[in-house]
């Protein structure tokens, strides 16, 4: 059974949330603010940490700082902010994923799921995926070339991860839109040109030689794990 | 330029002009008539105590006299002209100069103005982003609470099959109106957030059909409403923020299901109606929309009914549409009647968005 923490000032909320992740089988500790986050967090060991950005005299990012100090434990944030310099700045602390007030029950639920089975399938790699001086960071859906991060929209994100996840394997286009957009559209496969066209605008640092992304002419598109 | 140094200077030749005039008029006739009497006394050698033949007195009568007065006259008129001309230059001069205080003073306020105006200006942005940092601030201090309130609703009716009837009736009616609070909290930060200018627009390609289906798996799941999908083949992505789009095409097709009578279907299409532009539009079977509420439609706070019986709703969703497809470089317009029916004439909301572009040859 996981052990999960919840860490936010709101009570309430801290109750109901804590209510309803034991019935979904957790095991719940909870904790009413920063300080007592961190010593709930020495005392029990949790495997992932769900905690709020606003709280008083120790903020979610000075917790989350504090945590990471010491430890890789998965962390899920909760804010009301939604600026993307806050999630940026969120995810450049460590944050492992970022959900917005209001959300559903059922919604962070399914975070908490994804985040959880994630580490159980990869704890190596903690959810990247490399080539060159290409990173795909999976739990925070964030792409970063050279470090500069590239914006790619959520159905770029996965056809580059559906690419990269069979590195070196030439892809149809009827099996790329499988993965992207579900086997509903297998025969809908002019998308992926134009896709894979704009994928390489902002991925390929020379657009003639490509290095990542590879058409092999009549059967598909393969990736190149090695960047060359 | 000024002309006034211009009028100046031809004011003071005419002036010297009517003076040499004035000595002109009269000494030039007297000269003519000594002449020309003298010529004929000369011409005729007339002696001292001769008597004058009536010819030469006529000829002297005619050259010594009236010539030299009709030269006068002829001066007189030129220096009467002359006189008129200066007059008018005077009253032009004059003119001139009033109308260049005039200007000046018209200047001076103008600037005066425009002075009170950026400062107007200045007041009313400083107003006005007090007022986003306002809504801001009030809706994220909302967003905490309604967290609260959304889950213990869900953790409720996670038990609603052991309650009774009423109370799980209530608990619904309660969870439907949080979420309309929260849809409308997240409206106003969206707003807030374009007219802010921290809109953060992520363009990329975006296949329509799964764009669509999702959209109607999301809002159209619990009512049930039937669709009809009319989708050109082989339609190319369009170049749009995936998100943002969807948002768009979900808020008219929650309007299309609001405002559609019960049974029928809501009509979702997308084709390519330009070279280079994609139109994706939603008919419903509603009641329609009259010429003069169309052209305000997308106006802040307009909606389609109004009074009792009108759908719940504050009138903002389409203008956030507005907004959202102008920071795509889309538009959002609307046709009705949508169809011949007179009793449902219904409206046929549309966007119109750019095909995502890419050489032919690669």
């Amino acid at each position: 059974m996981a052990v999960l923490l919840l860490i936010d000032d709101d009570r309430g909320l801290l109750q109901l949330l804590a209510e309803f992740l034991t019935r979904q089988g957790y095991a719940m500790h909870t904790a009413d603010g920063g300080r007592e986050g961190l010593r709930a967090f020495y005392t029990h060991h949790p495997d992932l940490i769900v905690m709020d950005v606003s709280m008083p005299e120790k903020d979610g990012w000075e917790t989350l700082k504090a945590i990471r100090d010491m430890s890789n434990v998965p962390v899920i944030m909760l804010t009301a902010r939604t600026d993307e310099a806050d999630v940026l700045h969120g995810f450049s602390l460590g944050a492992d994923d970022y959900v917005n007030k209001p959300f559903s029950f059922a919604q962070l639920l399914a975070r908490i799921n994804a985040v959880l089975n994630r580490l159980g399938q990869s704890p190596s790699d903690e959810g990247k995926l490399c080539a060159g001086a290409l990173e795909v960071n999976l739990s925070q859906r964030r792409v970063t070339l050279n470090g500069a991060v590239v914006a790619l929209t959520p159905t770029e994100f996965k056809l580059l991860v559906a690419l990269m996840q069979r590195a070196g394997e030439v892809l149809t286009p009827e099996e790329l839109v499988r993965d992207v957009w579900g086997p509903q559209y297998a025969n809908e496969i002019g998308y992926v040109r134009r896709y894979i066209w704009h994928l390489r605008q902002k991925l390929e640092p020379d657009l003639e030689h490509p290095q990542y992304i590879h058409n092999d002419r009549g059967f598909g598109y393969r990736f190149s794990a090695s960047g060359e | 330029m000024s002309a006034a140094p211009l009028v100046e200077s031809v004011s003071a030749a005419l002036t010297k002009a009517r003076r040499i005039l004035a000595v002109v008029q009269w000494a030039l006739p007297v000269s003519l008539s000594a002449l020309s009497t003298g010529y004929e006394f000369t011409e005729h050698q007339i002696m001292r105590g001769q008597p004058l033949s009536p010819n030469l007195s006529m000829e002297i009568l005619l050259f010594g006299l009236i010539g030299p007065s009709v030269v006068a006259a002829v001066i007189f008129y030129i220096r009467q002209l002359l006189v008129a001309q200066a007059r008018t230059q005077a009253e032009l001069v004059e003119m001139n100069r009033q109308l260049e205080e005039k200007v000046l003073s018209r200047t001076e306020a103008l600037e005066q103005r425009n002075r009170d105006l950026a400062s107007a200006n200045a007041e009313l942005l400083k107003l006005d982003q007090l007022k986003s940092e306002f809504v801001a601030l009030v809706s994220h201090e909302l967003r905490a609470p309604l967290t609260t309130l959304n889950g213990a609703l869900e953790l409720a009716l996670q038990a609603e099959n052991a309650m009774p009837g009423n109370a799980r009736n209530t608990l619904h009616i309660m969870a439907a109106e949080s979420k309309r609070l929260t849809d409308f909290i997240q409206t106003i930060l969206d707003l807030s957030r374009i007219e802010a200018g921290k809109l953060t627009i992520n363009p990329g390609p975006v296949a329509v059909r799964p764009l669509l289906q999702q959209a109607v798996d999301v809002v159209l799941a619990q009512s049930g409403r039937q669709i009809e999908w009319a989708i050109c083949g082989d339609l190319p992505p369009v170049w749009a923020d995936e998100l943002l789009l969807e948002q768009v095409v979900r808020n008219l097709l929650r309007n299309a299901d609001k405002y559609s009578p019960p049974g029928r279907p809501i009509t979702l299409s997308a084709c390519q109606v330009e070279a280079d532009k994609i139109r994706i539009s939603v008919r419903d079977h509603g009641p329609g929309i009259s010429l003069e509420l169309r052209e305000r439609l997308f106006e802040r706070f307009v909606r389609g009914l109004n009074g009792e019986n009108a759908p719940p709703g504050w009138g903002l969703g389409l203008f956030l549409g507005r907004k959202l497809m102008e920071a795509q470089n889309g538009t959002i317009g609307v046709e009705s009647p949508a169809w011949p029916a007179r009793d449902a004439p219904g409206a046929d909301f549309f966007v119109l968005t750019p095909i995502a572009d890419m050489p032919e040859d690669v």
